[in-house]
């Protein structure tokens, strides 16, 4: 194809800038720091998406504070706690694009703690998304289907011969391989009938062979005595199931409303890999649509992208309790997704009410220290020479900003900024005034 | 109980309860400096204050401040920080140097050495404002060295006289002026400072022996706070010489129009009957009082509304002790005993006479409340059926648990509960409590159904005569992050006439053991007449904070902390806490009113 | 005048007074205009009262003169003398003393015998049902009154169209998938933080902001991360020019009427503030919960009743004091009536048709249908002979000025609840 929309973004005269190492960082992790964009900057995209999709080690603190997180939530069973281990992982991890994969599975096989009320579950199948994050899919989807966290949430037990619940079957098409559209009613019938007897007991799964309908099926035109691994290997062999899953890809990292063309040659990328993740993600990552002006600032950052990305950028040691409360008003509550269709994200994030709540989000940020202490701003301005009201606003501009802000944003920025008293005070007015524009909301 | 939940907030309110310990250690030796001045400071304020706060020993506080490591530690919190970097602290401490250099001896020094370190302040009424002013004075101990200190500064103070006036309005007096915020005098044998500098001439006036200047006409003898009768009540009524009292006046207590500020009326029924009738005293008491005293390893602070309990209204006379009888019932001392609470309340008094206690709007709560307890004891009348069987005392406590009961242990691991309740009519109120307890076991067992977990099986046994009904799991639960409702197994007895509701039959074993002989009990006639008394062993509370370490420090994590932080903030407040013999605070009747009294001591 | 006329009139009209002269992008600029030359002022207004838990309709419009209802009620039952007899046949509860007296003023619309065919008993699911306006099968993706407000430009356009006080989730009701709709759980949180800085740097900051959010519209039709932006831009202009206003509201509105101390009633104070500060919102939703009365009913169900009763006739009295009565439907319902036969423990159990009230001035004054028979029962509840969403056709297209088909998936001939 001649315009390949994945083929590897040719980077310009100036080569890998500064710029471009922040965009990838912001869409692969939660948020970005400085340090971590100049030393990508430095170490050129090959390195910066290797270490990103490559394993890396986690830091002895990492473990240990993870493990206590981790036995915590366990320990008291409580969904607050789970939210705070897995806050910690995001904001802290070595592995950053493997937690935000893990989160794309949890959003994708959206399972919520307000009905499986088991946090102990929930983190086993939290696992799972983590083992696979960057990962087979397919393998994935198969591993759903017996995970008890999704058993309790979509009702597996209900599921029998004489009276199929088709509940998970509805879910495996509608929301989890195919979209509406691909798939009759009939299809689902036939395709919970495929699924009766695969129960929980004793919170591990169970083949109920005396609940299984053997009868013959068919699912999606095949014909069989299918059962729910066959089920799921008919969905997966549909056309619109790379499609399904190269549209979340795009939504997630790339744009709100990707073309035909990206959504072909990515679901190819998908059936070429095999529903592996990683080579998909490094082919996506790097490419020419990645890069392209149109994706560039064009995702509503959700609460999450917002809340952990303002803290990575300027918090360096934020407080989860405030951090999960101010998550849930802006309606991100890990692990309690509202419906099984998890966060639909986009211009739904945005409200009076969230908006009012992600400025006033920045004004509590930058006044006191209820998230945290802010970094140095004194030794901050030393460090990259802010000395004018303009130098100030450029720099706080590329740090927080996914796209230069138009002219006369920034020049009633520098206005303001030229206005303020001292500059540790203009440049906290300054981050307050930056994270509040709805040029912020953007990534 | 709060001190058991895991968030960062209570590792903070630990580290909290540190500091105070702390306050209260430097406090302890300041009050053993030698040679306080036995005169009462009040005697150098004028009589009319609205407020009074007399420190003594002053400056041995504040030299133990100074060499102990706490300023520096609040100096390095963030807030501390802040506070150095001011420009006026800056000038402060600045001026604290210079003032030192010239006098050739420190702050701390001149402040027990020369002046006697005691100092009281006074608030008074100020005509047509809405603030008060005040007034401080400290008397000289050691004129002669005083002289010559002052013969030392004077002179570079006058050359500061540009944002203040600095006169000497009469033979030996210097009076500084610093306009819109206030003045400074001394003389001979005193110093003085006060928000109004009008006021100062007057009152130096008296204690130098000379005319001000401006009272030439007839001078009126100079009236001291002391002689205040209300002043001199509560100085007897709490006694000694306290390293910090005071005194407020009730005129404080009411606003302009002469009405009570504190209402009359609650809007929270728990607070109505915990608080209800501490506050209704301070509310027409004609006087409030304090004093903090303190030992060689323990201190007292003592907060007194004087007035008549018997004269209350009938709904908050029965939150008191009824007259002639001991008050709260004493904790029994069960092995390992972390803390208490015990209650003398006439519940069945209040809860009649709720409406003259409560804003309407508190009240449908009751009929709510009412309706829910009668889905659980159907065709019974919370109020004649339920409170009318309870006698005065409830106690409720706090002790070891062990996990017998489990194959493993809770992920929470809570101390066991047991609640003390006296009852008056003992046969009827077992039976109604069974019959709660049976329910209640009921409901909560669908609850387990639903979550998966397994049901209590209420069953019974026999200890030391006394018949145990429990309820216990079929199949010991296994693992070691168990839910936190297997730290309960309820287990309930009638001893006498003291129904036990424990959540562990261990310590409902122990109680029954305890409550059989009353020798053990700790001793009623060294024990004041208590309405409420709250009681705590630090050390206890510590070892049951610590098998809660890791959920603990986990908290910290939260709180933004590195696991190394977080274990060094667990171990402070471990630390604290197993300094603290016992901390207390309880309400005790006195034959002039209340009080309401904290105690602390360490080891 | 057509419906759809009105709803576009009536929108502006509002519209007008959240932000004239602001920051409006053009097209609403011009709009506002051309509304400005109607005589018509500000657009109707829609209260909802939900009445969760299931409210004994019995015991609030009573038969009293049927001898089955005593006869079912034996202790529940209020006796004839008590009632606040409207007809010869009903009477209102004694606690709707507020109402009643709205009912002898003309204000009240009593719809009697509404519900819904095969009538489902749990809470979750009937409740589900009278949000989503879809009796015959479970989608939750949107609500009767979201999908009404994608009918509306405006609304699309972002700003409040619509407004849940109270409420700690978005009711369904409200619920689109294309229209915002702020759920204020109070109105104390409804504000702008200041940011660091003394306060002249903060107002200097919020003055910063309200410029950059107003430079919308330039490059809106761009496409990808422009038009994202204008969205964001869009929202964010009409959220702070909503806030300002909020405060002005605030500041300005003196109550015209007594509110009694209930949660409803100060809800509803609020809804009144909102409209006298004619921020251009349409709908209003509050909640009020603990009708699910199984047993010892009778002081609960007296005493939510009066809250009811209370609140909505100091509401009506306020708006009547700011001339703004003309502009305010309040609508009431709940998710089922209650068995007509009372259980053992002194209350009833969930049942099916019920009642709603239609109060304000334009509301056509009277009882509308028979009470249903007490005599004729399925499964031990009168039936129904009146579809709710009958009434939900006459409050959209009679009140509010939306085609109700395409809200409700079919034509309903909407109840003479709405005077034209």
């Amino acid at each position: 194809m001649l315009d390949n929309p994945l083929a590897p973004h040719a980077f310009g005269v100036g080569g890998w800038s500064w710029r471009d190492a922040a965009h990838l960082l912001r869409r692969a992790q939660y948020g970005v720091s400085p340090d971590e964009i100049e030393r990508a900057t430095q170490a050129g995209p090959v390195a910066t998406i290797d270490r990103l999709i490559r394993p890396q080690a986690e830091s002895a603190e990492f473990t240990s504070a993870e493990a206590l997180l981790r036995q915590t939530a366990l320990d008291t069973g409580s969904t607050a706690n789970l939210q705070a281990w897995w806050l910690y992982r995001l904001g802290h991890s070595a592995n950053p694009l493997t937690e935000k994969m893990t989160f794309f599975w949890h959003n994708l096989f959206a399972t919520s703690n307000e009905k499986v009320k088991d946090v102990a579950l929930m983190l086993a199948q939290n696992d799972l998304f983590r083992a696979q994050a960057l990962g087979n899919y397919a393998g994935l989807l198969h591993a759903m289907a017996r995970d008890p966290a999704m058993l309790i949430w979509l009702d597996g037990n209900a599921n029998r011969r004489r009276h199929p619940n088709e509940n998970f079957a509805r879910e495996v098409m509608e929301l989890f391989s195919l979209g509406v559209g691909n798939y009759t009613e009939k299809d689902i019938q036939e395709a919970a009938r495929g699924f009766t007897g695969w129960h929980m007991r004793e919170g591990v799964f169970w083949f109920n062979a005396s609940q299984h309908d053997t009868g013959d099926k068919t699912v999606l035109g095949v014909k069989g005595n299918l059962d729910g691994d066959s089920v799921i290997d008919i969905c997966l062999k549909q056309a619109a199931c790379p499609r399904f899953i190269a549209m979340r890809l795009l939504k997630t990292f790339v744009m709100p409303e990707p073309g035909e063309a990206a959504l072909a040659a990515v679901s190819a990328s998908i059936r070429r890999n095999g529903f592996v993740m990683g080579p998909v993600l490094r082919e996506l990552l790097t490419s020419r649509l990645f890069f392209s002006g149109e994706a560039r600032g064009s995702l509503i950052k959700s609460p999450l992208d917002l809340v952990l990305g303002t803290q990575r950028a300027l918090v360096p040691a934020p407080r989860l309790e405030p951090t999960i409360s101010r998550l849930s008003a802006l309606g991100q509550d890990l692990f309690l997704p509202p419906t099984v269709k998890g966060w639909e994200g986009g211009r739904l994030w945005i409200s009076s009410t969230t908006y009012l709540l992600r400025a006033n989000f920045a004004a509590e940020l930058t006044k006191g220290d209820l998230y945290g202490q802010l970094i140095d701003l004194e030794a901050e301005a030393r460090r990259h020479q802010l000395q004018t009201p303009g130098e100030a606003t450029r720099y706080y501009c590329d740090l927080l900003l996914a796209s230069e802000p138009a002219q006369a944003v920034r020049v009633r920025l520098e206005a303001f900024a030229s206005s303020a008293g001292s500059q540790a005070v203009r440049d906290r007015g300054l981050i307050h005034l930056i994270l509040a524009l709805p040029e912020q909301q953007l990534m | 109980m709060a001190i058991f939940e895991t968030t960062g907030g209570e590792v903070m309110r630990g580290k909290s309860a540190g500091v105070i310990l702390l306050l209260a250690g430097w406090v302890v030796g300041s009050g053993r400096v030698a040679g306080a001045d036995p005169s009462d400071p009040a005697s150098l304020l004028p009589l009319g204050a609205l407020a009074a706060l007399q420190m003594n020993n002053l400056g041995a506080v504040v030299g133990r401040l100074e060499k102990s490591g706490l300023v520096e530690a609040l100096y390095s919190t963030p807030q501390g920080i802040e506070l150095t970097k001011r420009p006026d602290f800056k000038k402060a401490m600045a001026g604290k140097a210079i003032l030192e250099q010239q006098a050739g001896m420190s702050a701390v020094e001149i402040l027990t050495t020369i002046l006697g370190g005691q100092v009281a302040v006074g608030m008074y009424p100020q005509a047509g404002a809405s603030q008060p002013e005040f007034l401080a004075v400290m008397r000289v101990r050691d004129p002669a060295r005083w002289k010559q200190l002052r013969e030392r500064i004077e002179p570079f103070l006058l050359l500061a006289d540009q944002v203040m006036n600095v006169s000497r309005p009469a033979n030996g007096v210097t009076q500084i002026t610093v306009k819109n915020v206030g003045a400074l005098a001394w003389g001979d044998a005193w110093l003085m400072a006060g928000t109004k500098a009008d006021r100062l001439p007057g009152v130096w006036g008296n204690l130098q022996g000379v005319d001000s200047g401006k009272e030439k006409e007839k001078k009126p003898p100079f009236k001291s706070l002391a002689e205040d009768v209300d002043y001199q009540a509560i100085r007897q009524q709490l006694g000694g010489q306290p390293v910090i009292g005071f005194f407020l006046s009730n005129k404080v207590l009411k606003s302009p129009d002469g009405k009570r500020l504190i209402s009359d009326k609650l809007d929270n029924p728990v607070a109505s009957l915990l608080l209800g009738g501490l506050i209704e005293m301070v509310g027409r008491s004609p006087y409030l009082g304090g004093a903090l005293t303190v030992g060689e390893n323990d201190f007292a602070l003592r907060l007194a509304a004087p007035g008549e309990v018997g004269k209350l209204d009938a709904g908050r006379k029965a939150l008191f002790p009824a007259a002639g009888k001991p008050g709260t019932p004493r904790f029994p001392a069960v092995p390992g005993l972390i803390g208490g609470i015990a209650w003398d309340r006439d519940i069945a008094t209040w809860y009649t006479n709720r409406e003259a206690l409560l804003e309407s709007r508190a009240l449908p709560g009751f009929d709510q409340f009412e309706t829910g307890i009668a889905n659980i004891l159907p065709g019974k009348d919370f109020a004649t059926d339920v409170l009318g069987t309870l006698g005065r005392g409830m106690t409720v406590l706090a002790a070891p648990q062990d996990y017998s009961y489990l194959d493993g242990t809770p992920g929470v691991k809570l101390p066991a509960f047991a609640l003390i309740i006296d009852l008056a009519k003992p046969k009827e109120g077992a039976s109604l409590m069974n019959l709660f307890l049976q329910t209640l076991a009921a409901i909560l067992n669908i609850e387990a159904g639903q979550q998966g977990r397994q049901p209590w099986v209420m069953t019974s046994e026999t200890h030391n005569g006394v018949q145990i009904s429990f309820g216990d799991y079929l199949q010991k639960p296994k693992g070691k992050d168990l839910p936190v409702v297997t730290n309960f197994t309820p287990a309930a007895a009638l001893v006498g006439n003291r129904y036990l509701l424990c959540t562990s039959r261990g310590l409902c074993k122990q109680l029954i053991d305890t409550l059989a002989k009353p020798s053990t009990v700790e001793e009623s006639a060294a024990t004041p007449v208590q309405a409420d008394d709250w009681a705590v062993t630090g050390s206890r509370l510590a070892d049951a904070l610590a098998l809660n370490r890791n959920l603990l420090e986990a908290g910290g994590l939260r709180n933004g902390r590195t696991g190394k932080q977080a274990r060094e903030e667990f171990q402070a407040m471990e630390d604290a806490l197993r300094q603290v013999e016992k901390l207390r605070l309880r309400s005790v009747l006195q034959p002039w009113g209340v009080e309401l009294r904290l105690e602390g001591s360490w080891k | 005048m057509s419906a759809n006329r009105r709803i576009f009139l009536g929108r502006c009209g509002t519209a007008g007074a959240i932000s004239v002269g602001v920051s409006l992008p053009g097209i609403w600029r011009g709009a506002i205009r051309a509304a400005g030359n109607q005589a018509k002022p500000g657009g109707r207004v829609l209260v909802v009262v939900e009445m969760a838990g299931g409210n004994d309709g019995l015991n609030t419009v009573i038969p009293f003169t049927d001898d089955a209802y005593h006869k079912a009620r034996p202790t529940l039952a209020v006796g004839k003398d008590r009632v606040l007899k409207v007809t010869g046949q009903v009477g209102l509860h004694p606690r709707l003393a507020e109402i009643r007296a709205l009912f002898d003023d003309g204000q009240v619309a009593v719809v009697q015998g509404v519900g819904y065919p095969r009538p489902d008993r749990s809470h979750f699911r009937s409740m589900d049902i009278w949000h989503t306006a879809r009796p015959e099968k479970v989608d939750l993706r949107d609500g009767w009154l979201g999908r009404a407000l994608e009918l509306d430009p405006r609304a699309l356009g972002g700003g409040v169209p619509a407004l849940a006080l109270g409420t700690e989730k978005l009711p369904l009701a409200l619920l689109s998938s294309r229209v915002n709709v702020p759920n204020v759980q109070s109105m104390d949180a409804y504000k702008l933080v200041a940011g660091p800085g003394d306060s002249s740097t903060q107002a200097r900051s919020r003055q910063t902001l309200r410029e950059a959010v107003a430079l919308h519209g330039a490059s809106g039709s761009e496409g990808g991360a422009a038009s994202e932006l204008d969205f964001l831009r869009r929202t964010a202009d009409v959220t702070l020019t909503s806030v300002d206003r909020l405060g002005e509201v605030a500041k300005a509105y003196k109550p015209g009427a007594t509110y009694p101390g209930t949660g409803l009633a100060q809800r509803l104070q609020v809804v009144a503030q909102l409209i006298a500060g004619n921020l251009g919102t349409q709908i209003f939703y509050v909640s009020l919960g603990g009708f699910d009365t199984h047993s010892r009913q009778q002081p609960a169900h007296e005493g939510l009743l009066g809250e009811l009763s209370g609140a909505v006739g100091a509401f009506l009295k306020d708006l009547k004091s700011h001339g703004l009565a003309d502009r305010v439907m309040v609508a009431t319902f709940s998710e089922f009536g209650r068995r007509l036969a009372e259980n053992g423990s002194l209350g009833t159990d969930h049942g099916a048709a019920s009642q709603m009230f239609c109060i304000g001035a334009g509301a056509r004054g009277g009882v509308l249908g028979a009470h249903p028979s007490l005599t004729d029962l399925v499964d031990g509840d009168p039936k129904h002979h009146t579809d709710f969403r009958q009434v939900y056709a006459a409050l959209l297209e009679k009140w509010l000025g939306y085609p109700s088909e395409p809200v409700l998936g079919k034509g309903f001939k909407p109840v003479d609840c709405v005077k034209v």
